[in-house]
């Protein structure tokens, strides 16, 4: 993908249709704020294993931002899912073998509220990780707050204010595109209906 | 007004020496080694010291990364947006090489190329006189280029919206083919 490094955000979080309205939370935030999203989604279809291709989107973006809401068992078996811890060791290895190169890595994990991820992933303690309530406003002020932190960040910018009053707009085109599509809400939708809202947004 | 000073643990000796000239002169500030209560989260205290604040002097570097306190105090910086305010003084001063946090990118900062000989009297007095105008504080260049790198931001996100539709239509023609 042609993306620019430096501007390049991979978000790894969960895709099911629960977490879908704080994904395109994390979508619109990272657009606003002047970088591009990028997630697993991108390379669907691709004959690569999964793994790989995240991956591969991991060292070609400066930037990861990984939920890791998803802590419980979930289904009849009880199971917890390991793709999010697994997918942040990726983004923890790349950040410290390409730590002082030109093509550095920054981080974060998203964690739920009332410090539990102390229970069930201790060694990000002294990490401080952005905590959220699983609702789109919190995690638009975590993520906007994130990323002004980033060297590449740059302002004028829109505030989080600007980026919430847009969000509502942001799932009436998504809502849109996948009636389009008849049920189907694709990447590359997701990404256009971004661009057509980031474009409109008064800066400060 | 009050002064917020944010710091590093391994800034907290230049922290101390700039609270002291600055109250010297007659500027109220905001310092955790000198004004954190005991037996109260502290936590809690600096959060509420920098929402009263009117102003911040932000120590940044040597190195690349703050430490946990400090990455609290930036976080409430940024979680409630003060960094956007153009009427509160916002100061960088960057100790020796680092990379400053895109937050304080088009703030004019102080630079002290070397953190072994910092002349503290003269760093305070230019402090003292920038807090005093808070439109001197924000590099208008800076700003303008910042205009320009928005535009390409959004243009380079257009390019991959439309290298993402193109590689969905060679998908698809691909699915049909199967």
């Amino acid at each position: 993908m042609s993306a620019a490094y430096e501007r390049s955000v991979f978000i790894n979080c969960p895709f099911d249709d629960d977490f879908q309205p704080l994904f395109h939370a994390i979508v619109l935030t990272v657009a606003a704020k002047g970088f591009t999203p990028r997630c697993a989604h991108e390379t669907e279809g691709q004959a690569d294993p999964r793994i790989v291709r995240i991956a591969r989107g991991l060292m070609e973006s400066k930037y990861s931002i990984h939920d890791l809401s998803r802590y419980q068992g979930q289904g009849a078996e009880n199971l917890g899912r390991f793709n999010m811890p697994l997918e942040l060791g990726i983004a923890l290895g790349i950040r410290y073998l390409k730590e002082g190169t030109a093509t550095s890595h920054n981080w974060v994990a998203l964690v739920p509220e009332h410090f539990i991820h102390q229970k069930f992933i201790s060694d990000l303690a002294g990490y401080d990780p952005p905590d959220h309530d699983q609702k789109p406003p919190t995690v638009i002020r975590k993520v906007a707050a994130w990323l002004s932190m980033q060297p590449d960040f740059m302002q004028p910018t829109p505030t989080g204010r600007t980026i919430l009053d847009a969000y509502p707009n942001f799932c009436v085109l998504l809502d849109k595109e996948k009636a389009d599509a008849l049920g189907t809400l694709t990447w590359p939708s997701i990404i256009k209906s971004a661009l057509v809202v980031v474009s409109g947004l008064p800066l400060v | 007004m009050k002064v917020f000073i944010s710091h590093s643990h391994q800034n907290g000796s230049a922290a101390l020496a700039l609270y002291e000239r600055l109250t010297h002169r007659g500027v109220q500030a905001w310092l955790d080694t000198r004004d954190l209560a005991t037996g109260v989260d502290w936590k809690q205290q600096v959060a509420a010291a920098i929402e009263a604040a009117g102003a911040f002097v932000v120590l940044v570097g040597p190195g690349a990364e703050p430490d946990s306190p400090q990455r609290f105090d930036w976080e409430q910086i940024t979680d409630h947006e003060f960094y956007l305010d153009a009427k509160k003084p916002m100061i960088p001063v960057v100790i020796g090489s680092t990379d400053i946090p895109g937050f304080l990118g088009t703030r004019n900062a102080l630079i002290v190329e070397d953190p072994s000989s910092i002349d503290f009297d003269s760093l305070a007095e230019r402090i003292a006189a920038a807090l005093g105008k808070p439109e001197d504080t924000i590099d208008q260049v800076k700003l303008e280029r910042g205009r320009d790198a928005r535009e390409q931001a959004v243009k380079s996100l257009r390019e991959y919206s439309v290298e993402l539709e193109r590689e969905d239509v060679k998908r698809a023609a691909l699915r049909g083919l199967k």
